[in-house]
């Protein structure tokens, strides 16, 4: 199954938090040696990994990361931008084109290489849905060459723009156009019986929020309500729920987060 | 550029006030088949953080009941735009809670609309604006709604953004844009009349890459389209024709 996690709301999930950042440290510095920073409970995190990010993860039937991406828009800070600008010799940056970063397989799976493209080409659609979900035109991303055949096993072959250095080490500057034949390409090469969650909105913005403001507005908030509106309120939760059976839609639908958020 | 979003990206000059910014969301609106169309600037950001700006085309009772009443403390739109710069689409938020309920409740009074789709914006200095479409309509009708216009409302969501920003004073000071070469290749060729097809063979790129290079650099320039990017570069000295 895939999901979709904000930055924020990965404190819902610890298993598949840790699993990830355990599983990044496995593939990029253990198999890959590349310079990244790993903490002493042996996580691989960078300064990406903020709140804002916006996590594909395939999850494994126990639980755990079986692989993940991660996504972000070009308009904030990039890593393409901030590290490998010299590749286009300059940004890019627009609304349309997100940044995707950290692709990861888990060097934990069974099942080897077969496993491992499946994996792969799931994490390709889940990044494809986002991004006709969102409206985007492009993703880019910087990635050893050996990831090109990866890219191209998964039915979405970026086009690369820019390229630096030689053999396994060369680095790709690559671009994937999206659209619905993209997406129809993947679908035909994806793994049946594939469940993708919808995306979601991210919800501790919610929850901070809350927390950052204390309990002032909750008082007054809660303070009007007693104060006279208590008799109101009712009489529009008891409408509420009428429109809520009546199938209106914004509330007839809750997220599978704001179940485990409220469960947590 | 689609024909639609061409004469709205046009149009975003006309905004100089809220009023008229009010003028161009109702345009945005009946273009786009919406009940509603709102851009509001919580924070300007920088010197200008704690200013708002912003107009919409909700019943004015509305807005006045919502500020009244603060729902903005309780909306879940609002605490999920300030948490995350991905665009939210009302069904997938947690519209469970008494005061939620309540604030689902009044909007439909209001004919807010039952469907909603909101980009939030976050920039430097604690920049934070959001811009809202909403409509009346069964489900599926939304689906394919938002499946055709949400490309052309981000767009739209940044464009008027920036130039909020502009017209409030709290726009940071443009530095030179940093063209990349590719970007400026592709700039001059079309400032020199050649279509897109004969500049993506000239730069041995496909067209949909050439895209990237156009919308990138239009971004950096502040153009409403490429061609006032090719001009805005023309202009300032970044590319020679």
């Amino acid at each position: 199954m895939i999901r979709f996690i904000y930055g924020n709301d990965l404190t819902t999930s610890p298993l598949l938090a840790e699993t990830m950042f355990r599983d990044r440290a496995g593939q990029f510095r253990t198999r890959l040696n590349w310079d990244v920073r790993v903490d002493p409970n042996g996580w691989e995190r960078d300064q990406y990994d903020g709140p804002d990010a916006l996590y594909c993860v395939y999850v494994l039937p126990d639980g755990t990361h079986g692989g993940s991406g991660r996504l972000m828009p070009t308009t904030g800070r990039t890593m393409l931008n901030d590290h490998f600008s010299h590749l286009m010799g300059g940004e890019i940056t627009s609304p349309l084109i997100w940044e995707s970063t950290r692709f990861c397989v888990s060097p934990r799976i069974a099942g080897g290489a077969a496993a491992g493209a499946r994996i792969s080409t799931a994490l390709m659609l889940a990044g494809c849905e986002v991004a006709l979900r969102f409206g985007l035109t492009h993703y880019t991303a910087v990635f050893d060459a050996p990831m090109r055949r990866i890219y191209r096993s998964t039915g979405w072959a970026p086009e690369i723009v820019a390229e630096d250095g030689e053999g396994r080490d060369k680095l790709c500057l690559g671009l994937w156009e999206v659209s619905q034949d993209a997406r129809a390409a993947i679908l035909a090469k994806a793994p049946e019986g594939l469940e993708l969650e919808p995306v979601p909105a991210p919800l501790a913005g919610r929850r901070a929020l809350a927390q950052a403001r204390g309990d002032i507005d909750r008082a007054r908030i809660e303070g009007k309500l007693r104060a006279g509106l208590a008799a109101e309120a009712a009489a529009q939760d008891a409408a509420a729920d009428a429109t809520q059976a009546a199938g209106f839609a914004p509330s007839n639908i809750v997220p599978m987060q704001a179940r485990a958020a409220r469960a947590a | 550029m689609h024909e639609r979003l061409q004469s709205i990206v046009e149009a975003v000059p006309s905004i100089t006030d809220a009023g008229t910014l009010r003028l161009f969301l109702d345009r945005v609106r009946a273009l786009y088949d919406m009940d509603n169309c709102i851009y509001y600037a919580l924070s300007l950001g920088g010197p200008k953080a704690g200013c708002e700006f912003g107009a919409m085309t909700y019943d004015h009772a509305w807005h006045q009941r919502y500020e009244d009443v603060r729902y903005r403390d309780c909306d879940p739109v609002v605490l999920s735009a300030v948490g995350g710069f991905a665009p939210i689409n009302w069904n997938d938020l947690d519209w469970t809670g008494r005061p939620v309920r309540r604030l689902l409740s009044e909007a439909r009074e209001f004919r807010v609309g039952n469907h909603g789709y909101t980009i939030p914006i976050h920039g430097p200095g604690g920049q934070f604006a959001m811009f809202t479409v909403s409509k009346q309509c069964p489900e599926g009708d939304w689906c394919a709604l938002l499946a055709e216009s949400a490309q052309d409302l981000l767009l739209i969501a940044h464009h008027v953004h920036r130039h909020a920003l502009e017209i409030n004073g709290a726009a940071e000071p443009l530095a030179p844009p940093s063209l990349s070469p590719r970007e400026r290749d592709a700039l001059a060729l079309m400032a020199a009349g050649r279509s897109r097809a004969q500049i993506a063979e000239k730069l041995k790129i496909s067209e949909s890459t050439l895209r990237v290079y156009l919308d990138s650099a239009r971004h950096k320039l502040g153009g409403l389209n490429a061609f006032h990017a090719v001009a805005i570069a023309v202009k300032g000295g970044s590319i020679k024709i």
